[in-house]
């Protein structure tokens, strides 16, 4: 039974390793995809304004103050 | 400070899917342990077969999403298609792999072995290899449309596997059980599993949807970024 039950743990283990592990490379992916794509969309158009399409979102953080022009 | 940093957001309903997927794993995983019962003979080890079973069903589904794709690919050529094959032959593959290795280890203490030459697990390993086979045809064939184009036959062609993935059990003696939920008699097992295997159900296909709509979207950039660099560099 003792050993039944790490067989058990072992399988739940090993699934969410896997599942998480791929969600987690997919995301990654997006971010690098993304960051390369916005950076070749500038270089294409550099005086253009970036384009958001509805689901973007602006981190405000980041945007430019009237200091620093 | 001249540029504006764009972080690339998810719409409202992705997010929401994503939390019932959080929500309903974490349901299933507590009904798996806490009230589902343990099976007489294979005591807790038998409690895999929550994640082993709707693994392998989702496995199909992508072969059988695989399909349609393909036939829409080659009668439409519109790229969306291919994608979303391509989608789903990533999700496929994550899915397969955990039922070979759920199923190996499962078996190991009731068979006594991590492996044998079931026809069942046979099988399920060749569709593995479909999937292997899938990414290698797309890898190596340089053009794109091309590389599409056979892709979506052995598409078509690989999903003959499924079918005689499930019949498997009935058409050669094989040490891998028959079907306990869908047969002709109905399930031959109490309504408590019955309940708990819905609703792992219910978590995987929702978990699968969330894994798919992200990998579309990264086969989608993919394509979006090799025709950007394509116009610059021409």
């Amino acid at each position: 039974m003792q050993d039944s039950m790490i067989y058990l743990f072992v399988g739940f283990f090993v699934t969410w390793l896997i599942i998480g592990g791929y969600l987690l490379s997919l995301r990654r992916q997006v971010d690098a995809v993304g960051e390369e794509l916005e950076a070749l969309r500038r270089e294409r158009n550099p005086t253009s304004i970036v384009r958001l399409s509805p689901t973007d979102t602006i981190d405000a953080s980041r945007l430019a103050t009237p200091e620093e022009g | 400070m001249t540029l504006t940093t764009v972080r690339r957001g998810r719409a409202t309903w992705e997010r929401a899917l994503g939390w019932l997927s959080v929500g309903l794993v974490a349901l299933s995983i507590g009904m798996v342990f806490l009230y589902a019962p343990s099976d007489r003979v294979q005591g807790a080890v038998q409690r895999l077969f929550y994640l082993h079973l709707p693994a392998a069903w989702l496995a199909y589904l992508s072969f059988f999403i695989i399909f349609l794709c393909s036939v829409a690919y080659l009668v439409r050529r519109q790229p969306r298609w291919d994608r979303l094959a391509r989608s789903a032959a990533v999700v496929g593959f994550v899915f397969t792999t955990i039922v070979l290795l759920t199923g190996s280890i499962w078996g190991r203490p009731i068979w006594g072995t991590w492996w044998t030459w079931d026809a069942r697990l046979t099988t399920t390993l060749i569709l593995w290899f479909i999937y292997l086979a899938y990414f290698m045809l797309r890898a190596w064939v340089r053009d794109t449309e091309r590389a599409a184009r056979y892709a979506a036959v052995l598409g078509i062609v690989g999903f003959v596997d499924v079918p005689i993935i499930h019949m498997s059990v009935r058409w050669w003696r094989t040490l891998h059980p028959e079907p306990i939920v869908v047969r002709a008699e109905g399930p031959a097992m109490p309504e408590s599993m019955l309940l708990t295997l819905a609703i792992t159900l219910v978590a995987f296909i929702v978990l699968y949807l969330v894994l798919l709509i992200e990998a579309y979207r990264v086969e989608r950039m993919k394509d979006e970024l090799a025709e950007l660099r394509l116009q610059l560099s021409g």
